[in-house]
């Protein structure tokens, strides 16, 4: 074999032991046994070791036939690390056995120094594996799974099921378990270890004779129907133990009394099962024949609740049933059937009393504090809604003037207020004093209160009639007059130029005011917000005449010239006017909006 | 000077104490939530370290990091966006010299959700 290759870690060599640990299996038995660990340690085959196939299962895989090898010592060679194909030479041959002095061979063994550290701790190596405690194991048997579907069941298996042959005790004891008339909620009573009473003594067997007479009901026997099992009559107590023969008897007194037979065993009105509910009586069929295979017997009626076994829902129904009909007939509810604390008390009364509410106006004073009153009143008189939601306590004044006047009194601080109180005070009695020194009449004038408070443009107004409306005070010196001519006007709001045609009115009128006024500029100015400009009156096409001379045209040329360069001025300063109107108007409306965008118009 | 043994497994000599056979544990930790691991190597070796065992501590090997790179759409269509998912193991290890009343003591702890432990004990 060539070079020893790095030796394999002490937990990979193929004689270690993998465990997982792992949550204890359900199916163990000591699964709820609280000393036992939860955990267990589960062994496990790692990787590559569970690959690897034993001499057997190779020599089950070749067939018998190449098994026979003609040499017996076949293989025997690679033990000793000559791995060559020993079937047909035989390589032990060169091999000599180690220590057997051999006639003719003068051999001996030295061992080699080892110097390798492994062997030291090789030595330590232990004949005994390490066997681990079996509290760490998991359990060897497992539960089976049927005990474990039986745990798991609400009845246990030994109990379930149509079991005619039960013991008549047991069955006895059952019934009794199920009855509520048995339940017995006498504190002193459940006190005691009832329970471990009973099972002290242990489990009875089958066989063993019981010391009191199973008493079944209704049977052939005369006694009443009550719940005292332990009867001392003795009586017809049908004590067969045979199963069979108690259904024959009760089949042949069925049969006595010729009545319907029902799928429970009903005996004079009373079943065994412990429910009174008699079956629903069935349909006669003709010929007796049941045409119909899959359905149950008899009954063409429908399946309705009443006829079903009271269940826990069912009877919740029924309590609520019995309560709706009480409130609706005033009858008087049983004892046993007791009130949830939701529903309203309803005492026992004839309808006719109803009437005689005792529901009062007012709620009763444990749901209502006791400055209810006094809050409501006060929230009313003091305080309003706004717009439906907001609260607002309500300014005292009845008129504007008012309220603002205690707006005022309320803004003014404590000092400030002492202060301008005590001011307008002063201003008071010097007025007073100023009057009476100048013999004024003192207090209350009544022709200054009398007479109307009139400006300027209020009496203007009052000289408008139909045909005349005066128009706005000019003022007169050094105002300058816009030139004759159609007036452009550009719209405050949309911003687009329009022509302003002067009537003859207008120029009337202008013609009328001063020559001052008058005064040809080409000036831009503004006034009231409208955008006056000076304008031609007609632009005509300057046309070129036929056969005209050099300097005719020279003139046309620089008439051109010339138009064209006012007309440019004139568009300039047009959109630069534009453009600063546009520029303001659009930080008024930013301003207005906030700087969101740009209304487009 | 007297040698005194570390553990009580060993005698004065250094030879391992009759009726009590050590033997080689290693504890293999394994898990993807790496708070959950740690804390569980935390606790073992303070144990162990209290029983006076010796403990080869929480060796970490590198995280192996097992990714899955898949297209996001379930057709062909789209730009190519790929997803890339990881889930990272991490493993530790925990050497201990220990007699078989440790070992049932491993199984008393109370395990960490989602750390895989395995036991191996060498040949």
């Amino acid at each position: 074999m060539p070079e020893k290759t790095k030796s394999k870690s002490l937990f990979r060599q193929p004689g270690a032991k993998h465990f997982q640990l792992v949550h204890r299996s359900q199916r163990d038995p000591l699964i709820h046994d609280p000393e036992a660990s939860q955990h267990v340690l589960k062994a496990f085959v790692r990787g590559n070791e569970g690959k690897g196939k034993t001499r057997d299962e190779l020599e089950a895989l070749i067939a018998p036939s190449d098994l026979q090898a003609t040499r017996p010592n076949v293989g025997e060679a690679s033990l000793y690390g000559v791995y060559y194909d020993d079937t047909e030479y035989d390589y032990m041959q060169h091999l000599r056995p180690v220590g057997i002095q051999e006639e003719g061979v003068d051999s001996i063994w030295i061992d080699a120094p080892s110097t390798s550290s492994n062997s030291k701790s090789k030595s330590k190596k232990f004949s005994e594996d390490m066997i681990l405690p079996p509290s760490v194991l998991p359990s060897k048997t497992e539960l089976p799974l049927s005990s474990i579907h039986a745990a798991q069941s609400a009845i246990p298996p030994s109990l379930q099921g149509l079991q005619p042959d039960m013991d008549p005790h047991l069955r006895q004891v059952l019934e009794a378990l199920e009855d509520e008339a048995f339940v017995d909620d006498d504190p002193e009573a459940t006190a005691d270890d009832f329970f471990g009473e009973l099972v002290a003594d242990g489990e009875r067997d089958s066989d063993e004779e019981v010391e009191f007479e199973f008493q079944e009901w209704g049977v052939g026997s005369d006694e009443e129907h009550g719940l005292d099992e332990d009867a001392d009559e003795d009586a017809e107590g049908q004590e067969s133990a045979d199963w069979e023969d108690r259904f024959r008897k009760f089949k042949a007194e069925q049969k006595q009394k010729g009545g319907v037979v029902d799928d429970g065993s009903v005996v004079d009105g009373y079943s065994e099962g412990g429910d009174t509910l008699s079956g629903l009586p069935k349909l006669a069929v003709a010929g007796g024949k049941r045409r119909r295979t899959g359905t149950t017997d008899g009954s063409g009626y429908s399946l309705s609740s009443s006829a079903v076994y009271r269940n826990a829902g069912l009877t919740t129904l029924d309590e609520q049933f019995d309560r709706l009909m009480a409130k609706e007939y005033g009858e008087v509810l049983d004892d046993d059937e007791y009130d949830d604390g939701d529903s309203v008390s309803h005492s026992s009364r004839a309808p006719d009393e109803s009437d005689e509410s005792d529901e009062s106006e007012e709620t009763p004073d444990l749901l209502s504090r006791p400055d209810l009153q006094a809050s409501m009143s006060d929230f009313l008189d003091n305080y309003e809604i706004i717009g439906g939601r907001k609260l607002r306590q309500v300014m005292p004044g009845m008129t504007g003037a008012d309220k603002l006047e205690t707006l005022r009194r309320g803004m003014a601080s404590a000092a400030d207020k002492e202060r301008i109180l005590a001011e307008a005070e002063r201003i008071e009695r010097e007025d007073m004093e100023r009057k009476v020194n100048q013999n004024e009449m003192v207090g209350y004038d009544e022709d200054e209160d009398k007479k109307d408070r009139w400006d300027c443009e209020t009496i203007l107004s009052t000289y408008s009639n139909l045909e005349n409306h005066p128009k706005l005070i000019r003022v007169r010196d050094g105002a300058v007059r816009p030139p004759r001519g159609p007036k452009i006007v550009v719209d405050r709001k949309t911003g687009f130029p329009s022509v302003v045609e002067e009537d003859q009115k207008e120029v009337e009128d202008s013609e009328d005011s001063d020559d001052t006024t008058k005064r040809e500029c080409a000036n831009l100015f503004v006034q009231g917000g409208m955008l006056i400009l000076p304008v031609k009156a007609v632009r005509e096409t300057i046309k070129r005449p036929k056969g005209e001379s050099k300097e005719d045209k020279k003139a046309r040329k620089a008439a051109v010239k010339a138009e064209r360069q006012v007309r440019r001025v004139e568009k300039k300063a047009m959109k630069s006017t534009f453009e600063d109107e546009k520029r303001s108007f659009v930080k008024v409306l930013n301003g207005r909006r906030g700087v969101e965008g740009v209304k487009k118009l | 000077m007297a040698y005194v043994a570390k553990d009580k497994d060993y005698d004065a000599t250094g030879a391992p104490l009759p009726g009590e056979k050590i033997h080689k544990i290693r504890i293999t930790l394994t898990s993807s939530n790496v708070r959950n691991l740690e804390k569980f190597c935390a606790d073992l070796v303070n144990r162990a370290n209290d029983k006076q065992l010796r403990v080869k501590g929480p060796v970490r090997l590198p995280t192996k990091v097992l990714k899955i790179t898949t297209r996001k759409t379930p057709c062909g269509e789209g730009s190519k966006t790929w997803d890339r998912y990881e889930l990272k193991v991490h493993k530790r290890l925990i050497d201990l010299n220990s007699s078989s009343e440790i070992v049932k003591q491993i199984t008393s702890i109370s395990l960490e959700p989602g750390v895989e432990v395995e036991v191996t004990i060498a040949a």
